[in-house]
């Protein structure tokens, strides 16, 4: 992704939604992880490559002041220009019929930003969300803004502080290991759930032993390989 | 932005969620936070709040903590925090994560909102209930309440010593000794003795008897033994009843298989019921009576801090009420002379019923026994004097005068009991003449606790009133009559301070109702006097009210009673005499809504059964 100036990506905002997030106050970097807000997002793809999938459905879920408001959450379909491969449908379980009635990408998009706007970005195997959001950020006109927090970082972080094995790259696993409930898997709302408490989780042990900020939580690779070398 | 599913479907998995209708649901999904705390973290402290939430574990688990002391561990599913909520007090303990667990918090405001409806309102009640006993008095007490649910034969901690008579003092105190007893039976054949170390002390040594004495000089024969099979509270009941500490208990064939102490059954802390019990018997003027009876409210008090449930201490106090009831009679008599011939006292009221608590007057009527109608206008100046005389007493150890003058020193009270059977029966006859209702009322809830028990009671007579259609319909009637103050939330409530506070008389809005429709419905099914529990399980099993009604009417019962008994407590310790109006702002906003709820359980209860009538007219 080539890096544009935030000036000009304002100019060419081309809605009050995307203008909004673009210029939405986010929380400082120094900023006690608890008295943050975060945005948990997860997205159900037709594939993994950013040039040639979609995003077929997507899920956000607001974290305030170390708390998951599950009430508040947003969960939609997208309709994709292509067809869906068939081993996607066999992950997801979404077909084709099912996402004839969906709003397009950027229909969808609006709806999205609209609940990140002002709220640090979460994901698990966070580069996932950051190309495709990116893109589809992109052509809203706006950038995904920084900084954004990984979990399975933050999962390998606490494995290695605690002098544990490496962390389970998976989503499912990490929840597990951690003593949490697992919600429907392969559904975007229902791994943004479970990601939202691993993150909580994650954050609340790290912070046992220094204070976590926002800053720190999103450095979390960082902090891994100095610790490695 | 909606609520998610997952979160709704799991709490729909536990009560009192799962009563709850999707809207409700739906509502509960759209406020709730999900948290995380790591082990050993504190959720809340003790002595802080009221907590704004409830909280239901999702995984994971939390201690009740209180003192150090772990009281309970709560697992997926079960909630804390609502004793708190619900009171609107600060909380109880401390709740502290047992291991990484997560949590769903609901705001109080919405949780209220929400577990207001009949079914959730019978849950947290019994949630409610239970805490109380949990949370004041630890997990000691936790077991011996227990034991006061189980059968008793489950207290008995050793195999008794069976002596036979001729065994010598010395011999079985060396036995008791060896095995830690307080108590020996005595093998009589067809019967049993029981010799206790208190009989040891006041019968061998305080009197200079010899240690070669058989046991047989110094027992209690025949002693009063109970069936093994029998709940702790009812036995512990007994005992305090007839004023002792141990029985033996038998099991199905009769034999003895241990004893029980009333310290097997309760907490220490209640134990002064006991000897409060005995101190009254042993009273031997007015003067000490009225010492002693002011003991009867600190142990009240103690008795609620200890953990008993309403219903428990009523009965309590109420054996407690008989025994200085026959103490002021015994005394009267002492005063007036010899009585000129049999007669009875009898309880009425919530005395009768063994509901009294403090706030209760001590109702009461005299029965004599007696066929010379010459003598009569002197036969009546006695028991009117006697009538006088223990009522002034019974006023001076702290119980009010009757404000509907239904006691045994208003003359109507006082009449030979041909003129009461006389009464009863022109009743039955004919309920339609002037206070019939009334009277029948009185007279349905009365126990004799002084005197002859051997004759025909007055409460007796009423069992045949199933015969009597037209007095039975009259009576559902009058219970009818007395509707609960559904509109008190509305401002409606009545205000007998002026000063502009809403108050409510939980006795007369709440507790008559309930009362007078158990009466009505135990008479149906041909109980007499009876407690209002039994009354309801009575006409619940021959089907006067369904099961559902009965259930309700019981726990609207049991929540009003425990708040009377919290409020007279709370009362008690700041020095105000006891009574049953409870300004509103005093209730949490949630049991007001409760309370609200078991006014309208009752009142459609009424409408069941106004229905009834009108369809059997």
């Amino acid at each position: 992704m080539p890096d544009v100036g935030r000036s000009t990506l304002l100019r060419r905002a081309s809605s009050p939604t995307a203008k909004t997030y673009a210029r939405a106050k986010v929380e400082s970097g120094k900023t006690p992880w608890r008295n943050a807000r975060f945005c948990v997002v997860d997205l159900e793809l037709s594939g993994l490559d950013p040039r040639s999938d979609e995003i077929i459905s997507y899920a956000a879920v607001p974290i305030d002041f170390g708390r998951v408001v599950a009430g508040n959450t947003l969960y939609g379909l997208c309709r994709p220009t292509r067809r869906l491969p068939e081993q996607s449908i066999l992950v997801h379980g979404i077909r084709m019929e099912d996402l004839a009635e969906a709003p397009s990408l950027d229909e969808a998009m609006q709806l999205l930003i609209a609940a990140m706007s002002g709220r640090v970005l979460v994901a698990h195997v966070a580069w996932v969300e950051r190309s495709f959001l990116g893109q589809a950020f992109a052509r809203q006109g706006i950038r995904l803004r920084e900084p954004v927090i990984d979990t399975y970082e933050l999962g390998q972080l606490l494995a290695l502080e605690r002098n544990e094995a490496p962390a389970a790259r998976t989503l499912d696993e990490l929840a597990r290991s951690l003593a949490l409930p697992v919600h429907q898997q392969h559904h975007a709302l229902g791994d943004a759930l479970t990601t939202a408490q691993v993150f909580v989780a994650l954050a609340t042990h790290l912070d046992n032993s220094t204070s976590e900020t926002v800053q720190s939580l999103a450095r979390a690779k960082q902090r891994t390989r100095s610790y490695l070398s | 932005m909606a609520a998610i599913p997952d979160i709704v479907e799991f709490l729909r998995k536990f009560p009192p969620f799962a009563a709850l209708d999707s809207d409700a649901l739906e509502l509960l999904g759209a406020v709730v936070e999900v948290e995380f705390h790591a082990k050993g973290e504190t959720i809340f402290s003790k002595g802080v709040g009221p907590v704004e939430f409830l909280r239901v574990v999702r995984s994971g688990s939390v201690e009740v903590v209180n003192d150090g002391q772990v009281l309970d561990l709560m697992g997926p599913g079960e909630m804390f925090g609502h004793a708190s909520m619900l009171s609107g007090l600060p909380t109880g303990f401390e709740a502290r994560a047992a291991e990484d667990s997560l949590m769903y918090r609901i705001p109080a405001e919405t949780a209220s909102q929400v577990l207001a409806g009949p079914d959730a309102l019978r849950y947290m009640t019994r949630l409610l209930l239970e805490d109380r006993h949990r949370i004041r008095s630890g997990p000691s007490s936790e077991v011996i309440r227990d034991q006061l649910r189980q059968p008793v034969r489950g207290a008995i901690r050793n195999a008794p010593v069976i002596l036979a008579p001729h065994t010598s003092v010395r011999d079985a105190a060396r036995q008791m000794t060896a095995v830690g007893a307080s108590a020996v039976i005595v093998d009589l054949g067809d019967s049993v003795g029981i010799v206790t170390d208190s009989d040891l002390r006041s019968r061998v040594v305080a009197s200079g008897l010899s240690g070669d004495s058989p046991v047989s000089a110094v027992m209690t024969a025949p002693a009063f033994t109970v069936s093994g099979d029998r709940p702790g509270s009812e036995v512990l009941l007994d005992m305090l009843d007839r004023g002792v500490k141990h029985f033996p208990v038998t099991s199905a064939s009769g034999r003895v298989i241990g004893i029980v102490e009333d310290h097997d059954l309760v907490a220490i802390e209640s134990r002064s019921s006991f000897h409060l019990r005995q101190a009254i018997a042993h009273a031997s003027t007015v003067d000490e009576l009225v010492v002693t009876s002011s003991k009867l409210r600190p142990a009240i008090v103690n008795l609620h801090r200890g953990g008993m449930n309403a219903l428990d201490v009523m009965s309590v106090f109420s054996v407690v009420a008989d025994a200085l009831t026959r103490r002021a009679v015994d005394l009267a008599i002492a005063q007036t002379g010899n009585p000129p011939t049999r007669f009875t006292w009898l309880a009425l009221g919530s005395q009768a019923r063994r509901e009294a608590l403090p706030s209760s007057d001590l109702d009461s009527a005299i029965a004599w026994f007696d066929n010379n109608e010459n003598e009569e206008p002197l036969v009546r100046k006695y028991f009117d004097d006697v009538a006088t005389t223990a009522t002034d007493t019974l006023m001076r150890c702290g119980f009010r005068p009757d404000e509907h003058r239904v006691s045994a020193s208003d003359p109507l009270f006082v009449r030979p009991l041909s003129s009461w059977q006389h009464e009863v029966h022109s009743f039955l006859n004919d309920p339609t003449q002037k206070k019939a209702l009334v009277l029948v009322s009185v007279l349905v809830d009365s126990r004799p606790v002084w005197g002859v028990e051997s004759e025909p009671l007055i409460a007796e007579t009423f069992r045949l009133a199933r015969a009597y259609p037209q007095l039975l319909r009259l009576l559902a009637q009058f219970a009818l009559s007395h509707k609960p103050p559904v509109g008190f939330f509305r401002g409606l409530a009545i205000d007998v301070s002026g000063e502009g506070r809403s108050r409510l008389d939980l006795k007369r809005g709440a507790v008559v109702p309930i009362t007078d429709l158990a009466r009505w419905a135990g008479m149906t099914a041909g109980v007499a006097c009876a407690s209002t529990i039994a009354r309801l399980n009575a006409a619940s099993d021959i089907g006067t009210l369904t099961a559902s009604d009965a259930l309700t009417l019981r726990d609207a019962f049991e929540l009003v009673s425990q708040l009377r008994l919290d409020h007279q407590v709370a009362q008690i310790e700041v020095g105000v005499d006891p009574g049953d109006v409870i300004a509103l702002d005093e209730l949490s906003p949630l049991i007001r809504t409760y309370l609200k709820e078991a006014f309208r359980a009752v009142v459609s209860v009424q409408r069941h059964v106004a229905n009834d009538l009108s369809w059997n007219a």
